[in-house]
């Protein structure tokens, strides 16, 4: 690869305006939601964890828009779902419960899952009856996943799963892990004999305790293993093919509006405070993350384009995440700097103290600033 | 395709990537002929007014080429000037370069102007060339130029020539941006310190990995400005806001990368560095632009800020 191949992630792209459609649809049911909810609430963005909500954005059918729709889906374009998700998120609506199914889970079981499989999951993913959750990191394998050690063995007409998994964002809410595991060889042999596993937090054996965050309360769980015993039908896609799956799922998990949204509502908030007078060292800041917003925007459009062409623009999403992550851990920092002296509501005090404390988490999750920047590099040819 | 064919005209000359080469009398000569003789100046112009009736976006490509080859002539602001004048009946001689004089911020290419186009109100004029002045930059650009006689004018209602300026300016930032992470990642894979490339250290590859956000994100965001029929000033702003601080990261990567070699006159990315710094200045810098920005952001109070985003995305539309 090279720059030149790297820019043409970005190849310029529009929403389509059949799409642009669907968005004073979902607008008039944000403004009936929206009320309910604080703005500390709605500054936990997609962290916020509420079936009710999820179950109420099936039943208009806006989860799994891109599902097909002989297994319940929307059958519509990814920029469907780009503009109700970015809807969504820009108004700090609980979308945690059914973010992961919808997001990723759904489209690695269409790419590699069994017909039951699809069957199986996909109508629930849709109606949000089941949640789901990825089962990555490790105490050992973070960064370096390839280090993982949860093991999955051969045991009559199914797998024995013994392991750990760790820092799994929902995973003391979800109903499913899709976990990748290792079927073969030790973790010296690295990315060979690694393979993901659909599982039912349910199934004896299994020990989830969710970790409490600085903001007081849980986003996410370690998952205990002991002797887990699943049918061969949890196995998704290939045995030992778990390293190029994962790799798959993740233009679709890094290149969305999640990563440059995350402080979206504290910045409309702030945006919209009566207490501010607007004087031009603020609107000097406005202005300059208004161009940053815009900008990631019209490069995160592209991407769905590629996406939606069938591509798979791992590079430049790596590259909108390190980029937006960067813009959402921004706005927290500086506007924590640019409060003093002035008279603000509580209100939103409160939701600077919840993206504060969760911004540190934007350039963790889904792989770390360092690792995106290896990819970037990896893509310049460099490594 | 439109971009490779005005590459060999532009390249026809030789490159201006070298120092002095900006005011190499006869390099320039060659070029401007060869611009002149290939037709693109007449690009954007309309068809009835016998040009090719493309619209901005495609004179967003050529723009960003002129900055990525320093070409040392008005080419984009020439076209963006016989738009102008022909939309109005007008029609400019023939041999005219064309720079934007703003009043406010450095001419740039202002040493081979024959012309400067400027607004008083809401008129636009162009004005004979008189005295270029200053090159501060050592760009071939023209601080304060002596504005001569007026040779053709014409109402324009609601003339924004800041905004032609400021987006031509993105642009040419985009284009030069590209060749300087070009020259740091050929750099970086060459030069050789502790037994190997320096691009095989982490620490290189992390700021290389940077430097390539800053090159797509700027030729995002200048494309912005150039996305509608005419420029419209807050997209113009987002373009000039968002490549401007792509500017002011990305050279200072590409010069850490480089070293030492970065402060010479020899080497071709401490001129694009100068580029790059006069781009950030003409048609005024972010502060400029991101104040009006947000003012306008904070004025919408009563529809959701992710509205602005949309509509900034999308200029000329409702």
């Amino acid at each position: 690869m090279s720059l030149d191949s790297l820019l043409a992630d970005f190849d310029p792209a529009c929403l389509s305006e059949e799409a642009e459609a669907l968005r004073l649809e979902v607008r008039a049911f944000i403004s009936e939601e929206l009320p309910r909810y604080s703005p500390a609430q709605r500054a936990k963005s997609w962290m916020a964890w509420d079936p009710d909500f999820s179950r109420k954005l099936s039943a208009r059918g806006w989860v799994g828009l891109t599902i097909p729709t002989r297994y319940g889906g929307g059958g519509l374009s990814h920029f469907h779902r780009f503009i109700v998700n970015e809807e969504l998120l820009a108004a700090g609506l609980p979308v945690g419960a059914h973010w992961i199914g919808d997001r990723q889970s759904a489209p690695l079981l269409i790419r590699f899952g069994t017909e039951a499989q699809r069957e199986r999951y996909l109508p629930a993913i849709v109606r949000s009856d089941s949640f789901f959750c990825i089962g990555m990191s490790e105490p050992g394998a973070g960064s370096d996943l390839a280090a993982v050690r949860s093991r999955a063995q051969r045991d009559g007409t199914g797998w024995r799963l013994k392991g750990r998994k760790i820092w799994t964002t929902g995973g003391h809410r979800a109903d499913f892990m899709i976990a990748l595991m290792r079927t073969s060889g030790s973790p010296d042999d690295r990315q060979r004999g690694l393979s993901q596993f659909l599982i039912d937090l349910r199934t004896p054996g299994i020990t989830v305790t969710p970790i409490r965050l600085t903001t007081g309360e849980a986003e996410f769980a370690e998952v205990l293993f002991e002797d887990v015993w699943v049918p061969d039908e949890a196995l998704v896609g290939e045995e030992g093919n778990g390293w190029s799956q994962v790799n798959a799922e993740l233009a679709f998990e890094r290149s969305g509006p999640e990563r440059f949204y995350s402080s979206m509502p504290l910045l409309e908030f702030w945006a919209r405070s009566a207490a501010d007078p607007g004087s031009d060292l603020h609107m000097d800041q406005l202005g300059r993350w208004v161009a940053d917003l815009v900008t990631l925007r019209s490069m995160s459009i592209a991407l769905t384009a590629r996406l939606a062409a069938g591509g798979s623009p791992t590079v430049g999403a790596a590259l909108v995440k390190d980029m937006g992550t960067a813009f959402e851990q921004e706005v927290p920092t500086r506007l924590l700097g640019m409060m003093s002296g002035a008279v603000l509501a509580d209100e939103l005090r409160e939701a600077l103290a919840v993206t504060h404390q969760l911004a540190p988490s934007f350039s963790i999750r889904g792989g770390t600033r360092e690792i995106l920047r290896g990819t970037i590099a990896r893509g310049l040819g460099l490594r | 395709m439109l971009a490779d064919e005005f590459r060999r005209f532009a390249s026809c000359a030789g490159s201006f990537l070298e120092s002095g080469s900006a005011l190499h009398a006869e390099k320039v000569a060659r070029l401007a002929s060869a611009i002149r003789q290939s037709g693109f100046l007449d690009l954007v112009v309309p068809v009835e007014h016998g040009g090719a009736g493309l619209g901005l976006i495609q004179l967003h490509e050529l723009a960003m080429i002129c900055g990525e080859l320093l070409l040392p002539i008005p080419i984009a602001e020439t076209m963006v000037a016989r738009r102008l004048s022909t939309r109005a009946g007008l029609y400019l001689p023939d041999d005219a370069w064309v720079a934007i004089h703003d009043g406010r911020s450095p001419v740039v290419h202002g040493q081979h102007a024959t012309h400067l186009l400027r607004q008083e109100g809401d008129r636009l004029c162009i004005c004979l060339a008189e005295a270029r002045g200053r090159d501060i930059w050592r760009t071939a650009g023209g601080h304060m130029p002596r504005v001569g006689q007026e040779l053709l004018s014409w109402p324009q209602a609601g003339a924004q020539l800041d905004c032609a300026l400021a987006a031509l300016a993105s642009a040419w930032i985009a284009g030069a941006l590209r060749a300087m992470a070009d020259l740091t990642l050929t750099h970086a894979t060459v030069r050789t310190q502790f037994g190997r490339p320096i691009a095989g250290f982490q620490a290189i590859q992390q700021m290389l990995a940077i430097l390539a956000e800053e090159v797509a994100a700027a030729a995002a965001a200048s494309r912005i400005a150039f996305a509608g029929q005419d420029f419209d000033w807050a997209a113009v702003a987002v373009a000039k806001v968002r490549t401007g601080k792509a500017a002011a990261s990305g050279s200072a990567v590409a010069s850490q990368v480089h070293g030492a070699l970065a402060l010479t006159d020899e080497y071709a990315v401490g001129i694009l560095a100068r580029h790059l710094a006069e781009w950030r200045e003409a048609g005024l810098g972010e502060s400029h632009w991101a104040i009006r920005l947000g003012s306008l952001v904070k004025g919408r109070a009563s529809s959701p800020l992710l509205d602005a985003l949309c509509a900034l995305a999308r200029p000329g539309h409702p």
